[in-house]
């Protein structure tokens, strides 16, 4: 079982290997906390869904799964997106229609389909922790880098936290604005993508 | 066949068992939703009129409060927008009586500028030039002669924006602002003496209705134009006697020159011998039809809790 | 008309949906290795695109407002989408040989892309009325197409140029991306465009 787990986070690495669900990965991170919470969010969503669907593949008709696996992410997807809204509400408008959009992530889905549905719960929960926890490393990784060079600051949290200023303030006043625009994003997961198979090879 | 069943069964079940959840959910974060939104409105407003001891009330929703003091109106807050360079700037601005601004606030909701420049415009430093200005002097220096505010290095268009959107805003709500600062409570002292004279008078309803002999004085409101107005009517035998409207010198928080009409006009005397139901026959104001109709409908409807506070 | 330019010039360009939104990843880098697959592609998700948006904008106009179900419609959409997805692919195997042979293969990725119930979000997000919200689709779906033409034709080149091997492959592809999202951030502010 924590064979699973830790598959989940480096060998079955939805970003980094499988390369499903860019969009979020590269519109929301913009800074560390905004990275942390779009993971949690899929996160929480993978694990409920990858449960649910475990625990009841003996009942799930094989030729009507896919229509149930979507009502049921959906499902829980708009349940983070209410909640996000209604607790975190600065949080909800950083991430926007990229919530709600966690329904589409393949990686869900494709968790689902690929091993949720023949393994039973216990497995069926690890590989979600796990997954989920891939994502989101990589997601807090992203939004730490692209935050630190683009702003010069660190894990700032709106209305609570204003963030540790990781370089003085001559860097603040000129950082490296690109990396929080688009482009920047694009550059991040590249680089990251590249260091890993780098690794990966040896 | 029994497979056929099954499979319908547990469509059925995902139909239903879903959409049961997401109404419970969409039921228990529905009114944290509305309540966050109301927080972070006020909270707004409180930041550009920090004082405890005052209270807004909406004019326009969203977009048009006026802050109360002591029951007087001592300002607005209006909030007005305008493109930036990539985004809508949004600023929320506070106006003291005399319309010079007290302090703005640009909303970082939905402001998306570049980042490091025209982000920049949510700089304390950049926000604080404009305290006291008026509106001849909202603009860039580079713009105009009697500008008095600095752009934001390299983003002029973003820096051009806040302030056109601040200037704006003030041309267009200004005529909300209270052109005095004495009480309501003042006028309405006043005004119930000179009614009273030295009769005496017998409260029913506190602050509201007064009997004396035959004679029975009610205090009522009308939204007008821009805020309440107050009216003090005496009666007899179901016929106005008097009609006293709140002056602008008096906390008669209505648009200077316009909704005063009312009072330079001597709307009041219109009313004089008139029983309730010729009201709506009156002629209003010529521009300041709001106004006239605010005073009308505050006579109504004292006159009605006036009858219900009479047989009580 | 004005107005209904300047969603087009957003949807196209400013905020084109790929490079700026990050809208509809996984096709863009699933496919565009060659031009052939990245032009059908294109032309593939302009069609569902404006088809779904139709669909949800009544879907949600005259139904999940009216009876106050607004809470299910994330639900809502993406069974739409998928069906209507699943429905296009019968219907051109059987009746549109031609059509399914050059969209065919695409269609089943369309149901996870995220440009298509993206759009469709992002349409009710911005309160945009049925012809808005058409233009908004066939312009976000031709900022799709020229996306994804153009990487096409970059990522054709660059199976010739020497790369470094850990870049091979998508690392290159991204940052071929980022540079063309760079010309595209030129477009930003563009007549005062944003959204």
């Amino acid at each position: 079982m924590s064979r699973t787990f830790i598959d989940g986070i480096i060998k079955n690495n939805l970003i980094l290997v499988l390369a499903i669900g860019l969009c979020p990965t590269l519109a929301v991170t913009t800074s560390a906390y905004n990275g942390l919470g779009m993971g949690l969010a899929a996160t929480f969503v993978l694990i409920f869904s990858n449960l649910i669907i475990s625990a009841f593949r003996n009942i799930i008709p094989d030729n009507l799964r896919i229509p149930i696996f979507i009502v049921i992410i959906a499902t829980f997807v708009t349940v983070v997106d209410y909640t996000l809204k209604a607790y975190v509400p600065f949080l909800s408008v950083q991430l926007g229609v990229f919530v709600p959009l966690i329904v589409v992530n393949c990686g869900i889905l494709g968790r689902a389909e690929g091993f949720a549905y023949d393994h039973s719960p216990g497995y069926a929960l690890m590989d979600g922790l796990g997954i989920g926890l891939g994502f989101t490393i990589i997601l807090f990784v992203m939004g730490t880098i692209r935050e630190i060079l683009g702003q010069g600051i660190w894990l700032k949290i709106p209305g609570m936290f204003s963030g540790f200023k990781v370089f003085g303030e001559a860097f603040t006043n000129s950082s490296v604005i690109l990396m929080i625009l688009p482009p920047g994003g694009f550059l991040t997961i590249a680089l990251l993508m590249g260091i890993f198979n780098l690794f990966r090879r040896k | 066949m029994k497979k056929r069943v099954r499979q319908v069964l547990v469509l059925f079940l995902v139909g239903i068992i879903s959409p049961f959840l997401l109404s419970f959910v969409y039921r228990e974060t529905k009114p944290v939703i509305e309540r966050t939104k109301k927080e972070q409105l006020n909270k707004s407003l409180q930041e550009v009129f920090p004082d405890s001891l005052i209270r807004f009330e909406t004019v326009k929703n969203d977009t048009l409060w006026r802050i109360y003091k002591n029951d007087s109106c001592v300002g607005i807050i209006y909030r007005s927008s305008k493109k930036g360079y990539t985004s809508v700037i949004r600023p929320i601005v506070s106006v003291d009586s005399r319309g010079k601004i007290i302090r703005l606030k640009i909303q970082k909701e939905g402001l998306s500028e570049t980042p490091g420049l025209g982000m920049n415009v949510t700089e304390d430093w950049f926000q604080e030039q404009f305290r006291g200005l008026s509106e001849d002097e909202l603009w860039l220096k580079k713009d105009r002669e009697e500008g008095k505010l600095d752009a934001i290095t390299s983003a002029t268009i973003s820096s051009r924006a806040v302030v056109s959107a601040v200037r704006e805003g003030l041309k267009n709500f200004k005529k909300y602002i209270p052109s005095s600062s004495s009480t309501h409570n003042e006028w309405f002292r006043n005004a119930l003496e000179s009614l009273l004279g030295n009769s005496r008078m017998e409260v029913i309803i506190q602050g509201k209705l007064w009997k004396g002999g035959d004679r029975y004085i009610y205090l009522s409101q009308g939204e007008g134009f821009a805020s309440m107005i107050g009216v003090l009517v005496s009666i007899r035998n179901d016929t106005i006697q008097e009609v006293h409207i709140q002056f602008p010198e008096e906390g008669f928080c209505e648009t200077p020159g316009y909704g005063s009409r009312v009072i330079d006009e001597e709307f009041d005397k219109r009313f004089k011998g008139k029983a309730i139901q010729d009201i709506d026959g009156i002629d209003a104001i010529s521009g300041a039809t709001i106004t006239s109709n605010a005073v009308k409908n505050a006579i109504k409807t004292g006159y009605k809790e006036f009858i219900q506070g009479r047989n009580r | 008309m004005d107005n209904l330019f300047l969603i087009f010039l957003s949807a196209f360009l400013v905020n084109n949906i790929i490079l700026m939104r990050f809208l509809g990843l996984c096709p863009f880098f699933g496919v565009s290795s060659r031009m052939e697959t990245a032009v059908p592609m294109g032309m593939s998700v302009i069609f569902v695109m404006t088809l779904s948006t139709i669909i949800t904008w009544f879907l949600y106009q005259f139904v999940l407002v009216p009876l106050d179900l607004i809470y299910l419609r994330t639900v809502v959409f993406i069974l739409v989408i998928a069906s209507l997805v699943q429905f296009l692919e019968l219907f051109f195997k059987k009746q549109i040989p031609a059509l399914y042979s050059a969209m065919g293969i695409f269609l089943p990725l369309i149901t996870t892309n995220c440009a298509i119930l993206g759009v469709a979000f992002l349409n009710i997000d911005n309160n945009f009325g049925l012809l808005s919200s058409l233009v908004f689709a066939i312009s976000s779906g031709l900022g799709f197409l020229l996306a994804i033409t153009l990487i096409g034709s970059i990522r054709e080149r660059l199976e010739n140029a020497p790369i470094p091997d850990s870049l091979k492959g998508l690392p290159i592809s991204f940052i071929a991306a980022a540079l063309m999202g760079l010309a595209f951030l030129g477009f930003s502010g563009f007549m005062g465009l944003s959204l």
